[in-house]
């Protein structure tokens, strides 16, 4: 286990499910803290100066009990991408410095969710119950897809149970190299294994503990070859001085890798972040150059460099992407339609406008 | 263990007193003036408390600014409530709590309090039995920040403790060294800059300093800055105004550009009197937003019908 676990806490309700007997007996070095136990245990690592570091190496095995599919949690000042969250646990044994679940949830331990037959049965009546929306699914927004796969085997059961769900696609979205079990199954178009990728420097020293990347290229490369299409992610780019051939560097390894043909997406998506999360990043690692650039407050409270400068981003980036790969479907993380028009220069207006161009993209 | 139950009465020269010794220091950012009065009127009320040490000095434990009046006011002798020195310094320290924890209500004496109770007790112990009572949440980053703000200079608290400062200010300074920690504090001294001001511009040197990895005194230095801190000509809260003006633009250099781009269009654009345009805050966007200032309704009226009919 490349991400070691020291504890295992168990729910109560959730001690009888098989996920959590499956997940004991890969992880029989860790401690495991049963019911009532758990308050006291979480209490201490509250105390903590650092309880995020802490809750890092602990896993808490839970039932979840609101829906398993969720929209993004974007805002309506931006065109967002409608993306609707599978909702598998929270929390990620990766430390990206930049990491916006830092202050996203209010408990620092990493959470499985091990009810999987209610998700399964959520997500059956989810799509049930809109037969006629063309669904793009992740499992990689409140942790990372792949991160807890050895344990879980979430993303593998997933995968066998939309593969073949004609109006679904399901995006398996992660910053490792994790993707074994996924080459043990029969591929589908209906899959799409997307890397999180950022300049190498941002690579090796903000995001800690991740695969390096280089191995998240080559892992992309392994699955485009036994059958998946894959995407990839610039989020967050940071925009510091000499950015642009940093960035190029990863452009053009991941074109010299990955057959552009086989590509879904490629997202941009330049730092922002709320507030707290430059006071938590402070707390935490002390002053981080990038959090002190030049923000300015968005449409939706967040901190945003200006949108000029987001501009000249997106369509250097788009350009040299498009010098691979002259139609590659890039998009935008949460900009607005003046900034869509002006970087890409395509018309994108609404979160359907949007929806619809991915779709397309995948039909 | 009360230790109170343990004292001895006696009286002893003023001499004996370290009353700079801060082993039990709950701090006072407030004037000792009403206080020295007290004592003159009527003497020292309350005897104060004091730790015997081995050396034979006393410390003060309870009553430390009464102890400083008397000798301010050249008194020789005073009554005291002497402990042995074989208490614990955490049982001296909790006595101080408790005697002050009513006067414990702003940020900076909080912290400096909350950063000694985590030097002396267990954080476990701090969190249950102190903090409740200082109305600090008993987890999360608060108690990180407030002992860090804690271990500030004197000067800074002082700013602080009477709003001179805000505590988001001095958390920043926590992350600077003490000389940039001093050129700051002169800075926002010698611009009179306000609490909410003096905030921007720390917040902002800061940011800057951290991007350009330099010191603020290196920031400071820039002779655009230095022009504007040099001219002894103008008034100071011009000087201040300036400065923020320039620390904006040197930050936010696009921004700057564009809002001069707008203004010289606006400018260009020949407004009437009564109609302002303004351009979407940070240029998220394209918009603009017309404000038209009508006398009454009826020239109000007559503008939006003629807007109905205009050709837009």
């Amino acid at each position: 286990m490349r991400f070691p676990i020291d504890e295992i806490w168990i729910d109560e309700d959730a001690a009888g499910e098989p996920l959590t007997s499956e997940v004991c007996r890969k992880l029989t070095s860790a401690r495991v803290l049963v019911g009532k136990e758990i308050a006291e245990a979480q209490a201490a690592v509250e105390l903590e100066a650092d309880p995020l570091l802490r809750g890092k190496r602990i896993l808490r095995l839970l039932r979840h009990r609101g829906a398993f599919v969720k929209p993004c949690p974007g805002t309506p000042a931006y065109v967002c991408c409608g993306l609707q969250i599978v909702h598998i646990g929270q929390g990620c044994p990766m430390d990206c410095r930049y990491c916006a679940l830092q202050v996203y949830f209010n408990r620092p331990v990493l959470e499985v969710f091990v009810n999987q037959d209610d998700l399964v049965r959520d997500l059956k009546k989810h799509l049930d119950d809109y037969p006629d929306r063309a669904h793009r699914l992740c499992t990689g927004e409140f942790t990372d897809s792949l991160a807890l796969e050895p344990l879980t085997g979430y993303a593998a059961r997933l995968v066998g149970l939309l593969r073949d769900t004609a109006n679904v696609l399901l995006e398996i979205k992660t910053k490792t190299d994790f993707i074994a079990p996924l080459l043990n199954l029969e591929p589908s178009n209906r899959i799409i294994v997307s890397f999180s990728v950022n300049a190498l420097p941002v690579s090796r020293s903000e995001e800690l503990r991740a695969t390096p990347l280089e191995s998240r290229i080559g892992a992309a490369a392994r699955a485009q070859r036994h059958g998946y299409r894959v995407g990839f992610h610039f989020d967050p780019i940071i925009p510091y001085s000499g950015w642009e051939e940093d960035y190029f560097q990863t452009v053009d390894a991941i074109f010299a890798k990955v057959d552009r043909e086989r590509i879904a997406w490629l997202s941009l998506g330049v730092l922002r972040f709320v507030p707290a999360l430059k006071e938590v990043s402070l707390d935490r690692f002390g002053p981080v150059p990038y959090f002190h650039d030049a923000f300015v407050r968005g449409l939706d409270g967040k901190s945003r460099v200006t949108a000029d400068r987001r501009i000249a981003v997106y369509r250097r980036l788009a350009d040299r992407i498009r010098s691979h790969s002259p139609d590659a479907r890039i998009y935008l993380c949460m900009e607005s339609p003046y900034v869509w028009r002006s970087s890409l220069g395509l018309p994108m207006s609404s979160d359907a406008d949007l929806s619809a161009y991915l779709d397309e993209a995948v039909s | 263990m009360n230790w109170l139950e343990h004292t001895v009465t006696v009286t002893i020269s003023l001499e004996r007193v370290r009353v700079n010794d801060l082993t039990y220091e709950i701090p006072f950012f407030g004037e000792s003036k009403p206080l020295e009065t007290s004592i003159k009127c009527a003497g020292i009320l309350n005897t104060p408390v004091v730790q015997e040490q081995s050396d034979g000095g006393m410390i003060p434990v309870l009553g430390r600014r009464r102890l400083k009046v008397a000798q301010d006011l050249g008194w020789a002798e005073i009554q005291v409530r002497a402990l042995p020195s074989s208490m614990p310094e955490q049982d001296g320290y909790e006595l101080a709590f408790w005697d002050n924890c009513m006067r414990i209500s702003d940020t900076a004496t909080t912290a400096v309090v909350v950063n000694r109770l985590l030097e002396l007790f267990s954080k476990e112990t701090v969190c249950s039995r102190f903090l409740p009572v200082l109305s600090v949440p008993p987890r999360g980053p608060r108690i990180e920040r407030l002992c860090r703000v804690g271990r500030l200079e004197r000067p800074i608290l002082s700013a602080v403790a009477t709003g001179r400062l805000l505590e988001k200010t001095a958390v920043i300074l926590s992350h600077l060294n003490s000389a940039d920690r001093e050129i700051l504090m002169s800075l926002v001294q010698d611009l009179r800059l306000n609490a909410n001001t003096s905030d921007e511009v720390v917040a902002g040197l800061f940011d800057w300093a951290v991007v350009q990895q330099k010191s603020i005194g290196e920031i400071l230095a820039l002779s655009s800055f230095g022009r504007i801190l040099e001219d002894a000509d103008h008034p100071v809260p011009e000087k201040a105004a300036r400065f923020r003006t320039l620390l904006r633009s040197s930050r936010f250099p696009e921004l700057d550009r564009r809002e001069q781009e707008v203004r010289q269009w606006v400018r260009e654009c020949d407004l009437p009197r009564d109609v302002r345009i303004r351009h979407d805050h940070g240029f998220e966007t394209e918009e603009c937003t017309i404000e038209v200032r009508a006398s009454d309704r009826v020239r109000a009226r007559k503008i939006i019908d003629a807007l109905k009919n205009a050709d837009i």
